[in-house]
């Protein structure tokens, strides 16, 4: 390793030296305050740090990280996203007092395995940036030890990981036996069945943690039992690093009629309409957008089997953006309306809210509505480059269980709007906002509108970012 | 069929005491009723394997298998499976609904394997180990080796385990520490009696 | 030699499937975690075969073994953290009878 390497490696660097520096200041003295305050700047210079590998980027760390432009841009969009959940935790854990310091080192720790999952270029980085963020996140679904949901939720998504790391492993061992090699380009030269074989075992674990449908039964369970912010970090963070490396991962097997690409296509269909229909009768909001994520999954899935690598990755990256920015502000709503006596997961908490709570409301509204990928949010402007992806590609089935599917999605989604806007009936008052998790909201909002409302500055800057550095 | 050799009998008998001890260990450890017979039959497993990596020469990763599995993640399951016995548990049945559909999913992805395996063309190294375990230059067991590719080549990897193991320190301890303020959702009266009389009659019998 | 690689995949692919069957079957969740033990032993077998007949000049396989076995004791530490909590709060390890949430 040498100095290009070091500086290739800055955002990873920063952030797993902010775990460190939170874990001293807790030897020193225990406050939330100071925990929170480092790790948010620890995450901003981070972030800043993504500058540093520009200049050297395309470039192997190793051989077993490559940091490219897509790479780079999903390690930003999981820095963002975890500031993002850092913020609205800070409110959230203050409301419910409870300990804050451990939180943040996990969090970071989570963040950590996301980047070398996203960076990924090797088996054994995959296997460690997969289990890094399980094991930090078992610690995150149980935090609040009392709650018995949690535990459940805790044991279930063990249970969960476990399977996946077996899965995903015995299918590494079977690629090895037959390519003698760990990098993830080996998968496009095998001689034997071995090769197959593994890579199925691979795509059933990665299928499990990406919860798509058949593998699916794990989520809503999962994001019911962890608070709300844990949950918001199980919807954006974990997933972003995961669907990287798949997304990393088959660009070097997929040929159109491969089998393995059938099999995409089936999860691909499978999840958009399980999903959808699922969440349909969904009265718990946590459970809804654990089925919309799994729909949104499988939507993503469609860039995988497209052709045109550059249009394929801008459109990946778009969804994710519009994604993340999208669920975190659904979830951040519902942090802010949780308190000591529950989290604000069922949809009765939401009856009038917007005579209530305006602001929440109306930033909930957009999030709806850029879900359902109504024009004018960046929802819609997601869609439609995924759609013309795939168009591109002439995946005609996908595509058009893509359209259906999004329609049937509509009805939960403006169910939910609806409910916002009913009369209200007597509720308790909530805790005012908190000055974080207001901004945290208000940048998400102006976020999803203006990519929604004027994508084109957006667009340029992602393909100038992949055309120069692949 | 020509005769076997002194060298394939001995072979053959190596690995046949071995598949049965760790593939036998693991299906009981599978169907055992009680939960404590279960973790005990995970010795021959994990010893078993041990076993296998010694006959394929890896002496370095039999030495960890037995330090790691037998020592370390052994003897804490055997812990949790005493901390956590139920009176009640050993007389139910104890798997679920789904046993026959598994069983018999399971069945089919073995055939699958052993059916790849079977009909993939093997490469000559296959048939030449015994060449390479006495062949002179080929470092059969070369622990430096390890320690060499480990720290050069993988030495990222190395410092990526070490964060896991951060995250695996500090999750345990979220999880084991006492509550630092009132719990905000103690069991309620009626499940509290309930346990505590489970533990009484758990104490009753082990009396 | 003697034993082809046959053999030895077959053994771990056995140890894979009945390690997969505890899993799923067991309602014990510390069956659940021996379940996944034996998944991972199973694929660690794999890559000391592979590395054995294949490739016994590079040590990338020893060496990925060496890493899952770190992976698997932090997991089984964190895992059983979990079952002794869980015991704690619902007196029972059994997954049938922890069922809170449905819907």
């Amino acid at each position: 390793m040498n100095h290009a390497d070091y500086l290739s490696l800055a955002p990873l660097l920063v952030t797993a030296a902010t775990a460190v520096a939170v874990l001293l200041a807790i030897a020193v003295r225990r406050s939330h305050a100071a925990a929170f305050i480092i790790t948010a700047c620890g995450l901003i210079l981070a972030l800043l740090s993504l500058g540093l590998p520009l200049r050297h980027a395309p470039r192997g760390v190793t051989p077993l990280l490559l940091m490219d432009g897509f790479t780079l841009a999903v390690i930003g969009l999981v820095l963002a996203a975890t500031l993002g959940v850092a913020l609205f935790a800070h409110g959230y854990l203050a409301r419910l007092r409870l300990a804050g310091d451990e939180f943040y080192v996990l969090l970071l720790l989570v963040a950590v395995g996301a980047c070398v999952l996203a960076a990924a270029d090797h088996f054994a980085a995959l296997f460690l940036g997969m289990e890094t963020t399980s094991i930090a996140l078992y610690g995150l679904i149980g935090y609040r030890r009392g709650h018995r949901l949690g535990l459940e939720a805790a044991i279930k998504y063990l249970v969960l990981a476990g399977v996946t790391s077996a899965f995903v492993l015995f299918g590494i061992a079977l690629i090895y036996a037959d390519t003698g090699s760990l990098l993830f380009m080996a998968l496009a030269n095998g001689n034997s069945l071995l090769l197959p074989a593994g890579i199925g075992l691979l795509l059933v674990g990665l299928a499990f943690k990406l919860a798509f449908v058949p593998f699916h039964l794990w989520i809503p369970d999962v994001y019911e039992g962890a608070s709300a912010p844990v949950a918001a970090l199980i919807a954006t963070v974990a997933k972003l690093g995961a669907f990287a490396a798949l997304f990393n991962l088959l660009w070097s097997v997929m040929q159109p009629g491969s089998s393995v690409c059938i099999a995409v296509i089936l999860l691909a269909v499978l999840s958009m309409f399980v999903g959808n229909l699922l969440a349909l009768q969904q009265k718990n909001i946590k459970r809804l957008l654990a089925y919309s994520s799994i729909a949104h999954f499988g939507y993503l899935l469609v860039v995988v089997i497209a052709e045109d690598v550059l249009l394929a990755t801008i459109a990946a990256l778009v969804y994710l953006t519009a994604y993340t920015l999208t669920t975190l502000g659904a979830f951040g709503v519902m942090i802010q309306l949780s308190n000591a006596d529950g989290d604000a997961d069922h949809l009765e908490a939401y009856r009038g809210l917007a005579w209530r709570r305006p602001w929440l409301a109306g930033v909930m509204t957009a999030m709806l509505l850029s879900l359902a990928g109504i024009p004018l949010t960046a929802g819609f402007i997601a869609k439609f480059v995924l759609l013309s992806s795939g168009v591109d590609a002439q995946l005609w089935l996908p595509i058009f269980a893509l359209v259906i599917s999004s329609v049937i999605g509509l009805y939960y989604y403006l169910r939910i709007l609806l409910t916002l806007y009913r009369a209200p009936e007597a509720q308790p008052a909530s805790a005012p906002l908190p000055f974080t998790g207001g901004v945290a909201l208000a940048v998400l909002l102006l976020g999803v509108l203006w990519l929604g409302i004027y994508p084109a500055p957006f667009l340029t800057l992602l393909e100038h970012l992949l055309t120069y550095l692949r | 069929m020509e005769a076997m050799t002194t060298q394939e009998i001995v072979h053959y008998s190596i690995f046949a005491l071995l598949a049965l001890v760790t593939v036998g260990g693991a299906i009981k450890v599978a169907a055992s009723r009680s939960m404590i017979h279960a973790a005990f039959w995970l010795f021959p497993v994990f010893a078993g394997v041990a076993g296998f990596y010694l006959y394929l020469g890896a002496q370095f990763l039999a030495a960890i298998q037995v330090l790691i599995y037998i020592g370390a993640i052994l003897l804490l399951i055997v812990f949790a499976v005493t901390l956590t016995r139920n009176a009640a548990d050993t007389d139910e049945a104890q798997s679920n609904r789904f046993v026959i559909p598994v069983v018999l999913a399971a069945l089919l992805l073995v055939v699958a394997l052993v059916g790849a395996a079977v009909i993939t063309p093997w490469r000559e190294a296959g048939v030449d180990i015994d060449r390479l375990l006495l062949a002179p230059g080929v470092p059969v067991t070369d622990v430096s080796a390890v320690g060499l590719t480990l720290l050069q080549q993988y030495l990222l990897p190395f410092e990526i385990a070490s964060v896991l193991l951060l995250a695996a320190m500090i999750g345990a301890i979220v999880l084991a520490r006492k509550e630092r303020r009132a719990p905000d959702e103690a069991l309620p009266a009626e499940e509290i009696m309930a346990h505590d009389e489970r533990t009484e009659a758990y104490t009753e019998l082990t009396r | 030699m003697v034993i082809p690689i046959t053999g030895i995949l077959a053994v771990s692919a056995l140890l894979f499937v009945v390690g997969a069957v505890a899993l799923i079957t067991r309602r014990n969740a510390i069956a659940a975690l021996m379940g996944v033990e034996l998944m991972l032993n199973a694929a660690n077998l794999n890559f000391v075969a592979a590395w054995r007949y294949f490739w016994p000049e590079r040590m990338e396989a020893q060496v990925a073994v060496l890493i899952v076995i770190t992976v698997a004791a932090a997991e089984a530490a964190v895992g059983l953290a979990i079952v002794l909590n869980l015991y704690r709060r619902f007196g029972t390890v059994d997954l049938e009878q922890i069922r809170l949430m449905r819907g």
